[in-house]
């Protein structure tokens, strides 16, 4: 398969290029490697990879991971194409992020909430000490530490009953804004659709949900210490879950919903008292943010900006979030854009050389006098000038 | 249940019957050939899916089995059910999102089965994505295809026209010999074709006269060999 473009011998270099990564994937054993083996030591990575490709399958997305070598962005775009490929065969019922059974769920707004706070597998509250593989624990727990704290199993009043997020019991309480829309509208997918500004809440979600976790966190950052301050800096969390949740569509034959699945999800809630910005200082507000696998950063970040979009609306400053978060936030997009420079840009730089050279003759013939440019310059330009043919003035070949 | 010969008003060649069902790699060979048919015009492909793929696929979805009764009797003959080759572009690149529409009866009959394997809704002819045809297209149908408008020229319908024969070997003799020119032809290039009808031509000159709007087809013989006709390929009637 040839590469359009090249000059003579590219194609041979782009093939020995791919031929070094194949013989370092064979020295290194790679083939042999089992897709298992990568979920089991890169369960992050390849839930990182899941939620920004919008594909949730574990053994394809470490397969991705091993192609890519590591590299992330690569491992996404090798999922999106190949997501690409795949035929749509149904579209499931909308999951309820309430009908879940809990892997993790704490809430940093109170201390006892309805329902546990479950820790679950987290690192959270471990020593950052580098500890080399198969090396003792550097911290090991004491025996008077371990025995000291007794676990009390958590009595849930209705254990049948799903755990009641933090916001709906702040709503109970009547605290929170309204935001229901009772015309509930379809929702806007941006796979399928042209975005056009301004844009939908679902809109917003569904670009932040696979938006690169990074550059989500980098908008939000900006906002707490940098020029942009759409995000409340004092923005508490409410539940912050990561669940595993069926995947139910209607069976074709007898019409009833089947379960075909099931899927993990990180879903988390930020909440803000509205008492600084002209709101009603006696209500609080509350963002979401959802993401496929484990991905509490991202969903925290996502959460804390949809609140700030839906705070500024449809005004100038919300149409610019909405610009920031629907036009910036793609992995696929950001990535392919800033690589694209690496493209041969022969013809465009050549241009520009020969442009500041009829700019530079122009001042030359004005006496050197502001250095703007007046009227086009262009092709006649250069024609016109006194230069030696095949060559240009500054002995670059033509 | 349907047999192949049944529902065809025209056998398939033998060996050129496309499986219901196709794994990713015969899905990826066969997408590939389309794509290059399109890319290059008057270059002749012949469509093959390979080995038919292994019925113990079946066995996969033991759920769905269980649920209902009919489809567990009906899961060995599904597992062997095939199609003509000019099935072959329904069968890698619909779904769900892209609706079906078949302009005789006998593609109709196969539709259905295509539609139900895809998950492809079935609706009209004007708002079909695929439109499938086993005899030759009448000139209204064509002219009343969807052809996409100025700024979405992708939505437009896609044929897939059923014919005797193609061939670019002069000395098979054919009904018809097409010159083609437009992009992705080096200059010039000619096909013979046996199937459509006298005003084929001329119904596809209208269709496609409003580039970007227009529709893209695939000309595929009973035999599996596949002319791809993007919307902007010009064809003159040269015999």
């Amino acid at each position: 398969m040839s590469y359009a473009g090249t000059s003579k011998g590219g194609t041979s270099a782009i093939l020995a290029a791919e031929d070094l990564i194949r013989v370092e994937r064979a020295e290194a054993g790679l083939d042999s490697v089992d897709t298992g083996q990568v979920r089991a030591l890169f369960g992050a990575s390849i839930d990182r990879l899941m939620g920004e490709a919008g594909l949730y399958d574990e053994d394809t997305a470490a397969a991705a991971l091993l192609q890519a070598g590591g590299d992330l962005p690569e491992a996404t775009h090798l999922l999106r194409a190949h997501r690409s490929t795949l035929p749509r065969l149904a579209v499931s019922e909308p999951i309820d992020p309430d009908q879940v059974q809990l892997l993790r769920r704490v809430v940093p707004a109170t201390r006892e909430p309805e329902g546990p706070q479950l820790l679950g597998n987290t690192r959270d509250y471990s020593a950052r000490l580098l500890r080399r593989p198969g090396a003792p624990d550097p911290l090991p727990v004491s025996d008077q530490l371990r025995h000291a704290q007794q676990e009390q199993p958590v009595a849930l009043p209705h254990p049948d009953e799903p755990v009641r997020r933090f916001s709906a019991w702040m709503r109970a309480q009547d605290r929170m804004v309204d935001r229901v829309d009772p015309t509930d509208p379809e929702p806007f997918d941006p796979a399928y659709q042209p975005v056009v500004l301004p844009v939908s809440r679902s809109a917003l979600l569904s670009a932040m949900a696979v938006a690169e976790t990074g550059g989500l966190i980098n908008m939000w950052y900006r906002s707490i210490l940098g020029p942009d301050g759409y995000a409340d800096e004092d923005v508490t969390l409410g539940d912050v879950r990561h669940v595993r949740a069926e995947v139910r569509v209607t069976h074709p034959h007898t019409g009833e919903p089947v379960a075909i699945a099931r899927i993990r999800f990180t879903d988390c809630e930020a909440i803000s008292h509205l008492d600084e910005r002209g709101e009603d200082p006696a209500r609080f507000d509350v963002g979401y943010g959802i993401a496929l696998g484990h991905n509490e950063r991202k969903t925290i970040a996502m959460a804390t900006l949809d609140l700030a979009a839906q705070r500024y609306g449809n005004g100038e400053e919300g149409l610019k979030l909405q610009q920031l978060l629907m036009m910036t936030t793609d992995p696929l997009a950001s990535n392919g854009f800033l690589e694209h420079l690496k493209l041969p840009h022969y013809v465009t730089f050549r241009s520009q050389l020969d442009r500041a050279e009829a700019a530079r003759q122009e001042q030359r013939e004005h006496g050197g006098g502001t250095g703007l440019l007046i009227g086009t310059t262009g092709p006649a330009d250069i024609e016109s000038a006194d230069t030696p043919a095949g060559t240009d003035r500054e002995g670059l070949p033509v | 249940m349907n047999t192949l010969t049944e529902a065809h008003p025209r056998p398939v060649e033998p060996g050129a019957a496309i499986p219901g069902l196709l794994d990713a790699e015969q899905r990826q060979r066969m997408f590939r050939a389309l794509m290059t048919a399109l890319a290059e015009p008057g270059r002749i492909t012949r469509l093959s899916a390979g080995p038919v793929p292994n019925p113990t696929v079946e066995a996969e979805s033991p759920a769905i089995e269980a649920e209902s009764p009919a489809v567990e009797a009906e899961s060995p003959a599904v597992a062997a059910e095939s199609f003509a080759p000019v099935a072959a572009p329904l069968l890698v690149l619909a779904d769900l999102l892209t609706p079906v529409a078949a302009t005789d009866e006998g593609a109709a009959a196969d539709l259905r089965r295509i539609a139900a394997r895809t998950r492809a809704p079935l609706t009209r002819l004007d708002r079909a994505r695929f439109v499938l045809a086993y005899a030759p297209i009448a000139g209204t149908d064509l002219a009343a295809l969807d052809a996409g408008t100025a700024l979405r020229p992708h939505t437009a319908s896609m044929l897939c026209q059923q014919v005797e024969q193609l061939s670019t070997d002069p000395a098979t003799p054919t009904a018809a010999t097409w010159t083609l020119r437009g992009p992705g032809i080096d200059g010039t290039t000619t096909v013979g074709v046996t199937g459509p009808d006298v005003g084929f031509v001329a119904a596809r000159a209208a269709v496609t006269a409003d580039f970007p709007r227009g529709v893209d087809m695939f000309l595929i013989s009973t035999a599996g060999d596949v002319l791809g006709l993007p919307r902007t390929t010009r064809i003159e009637v040269t015999r």
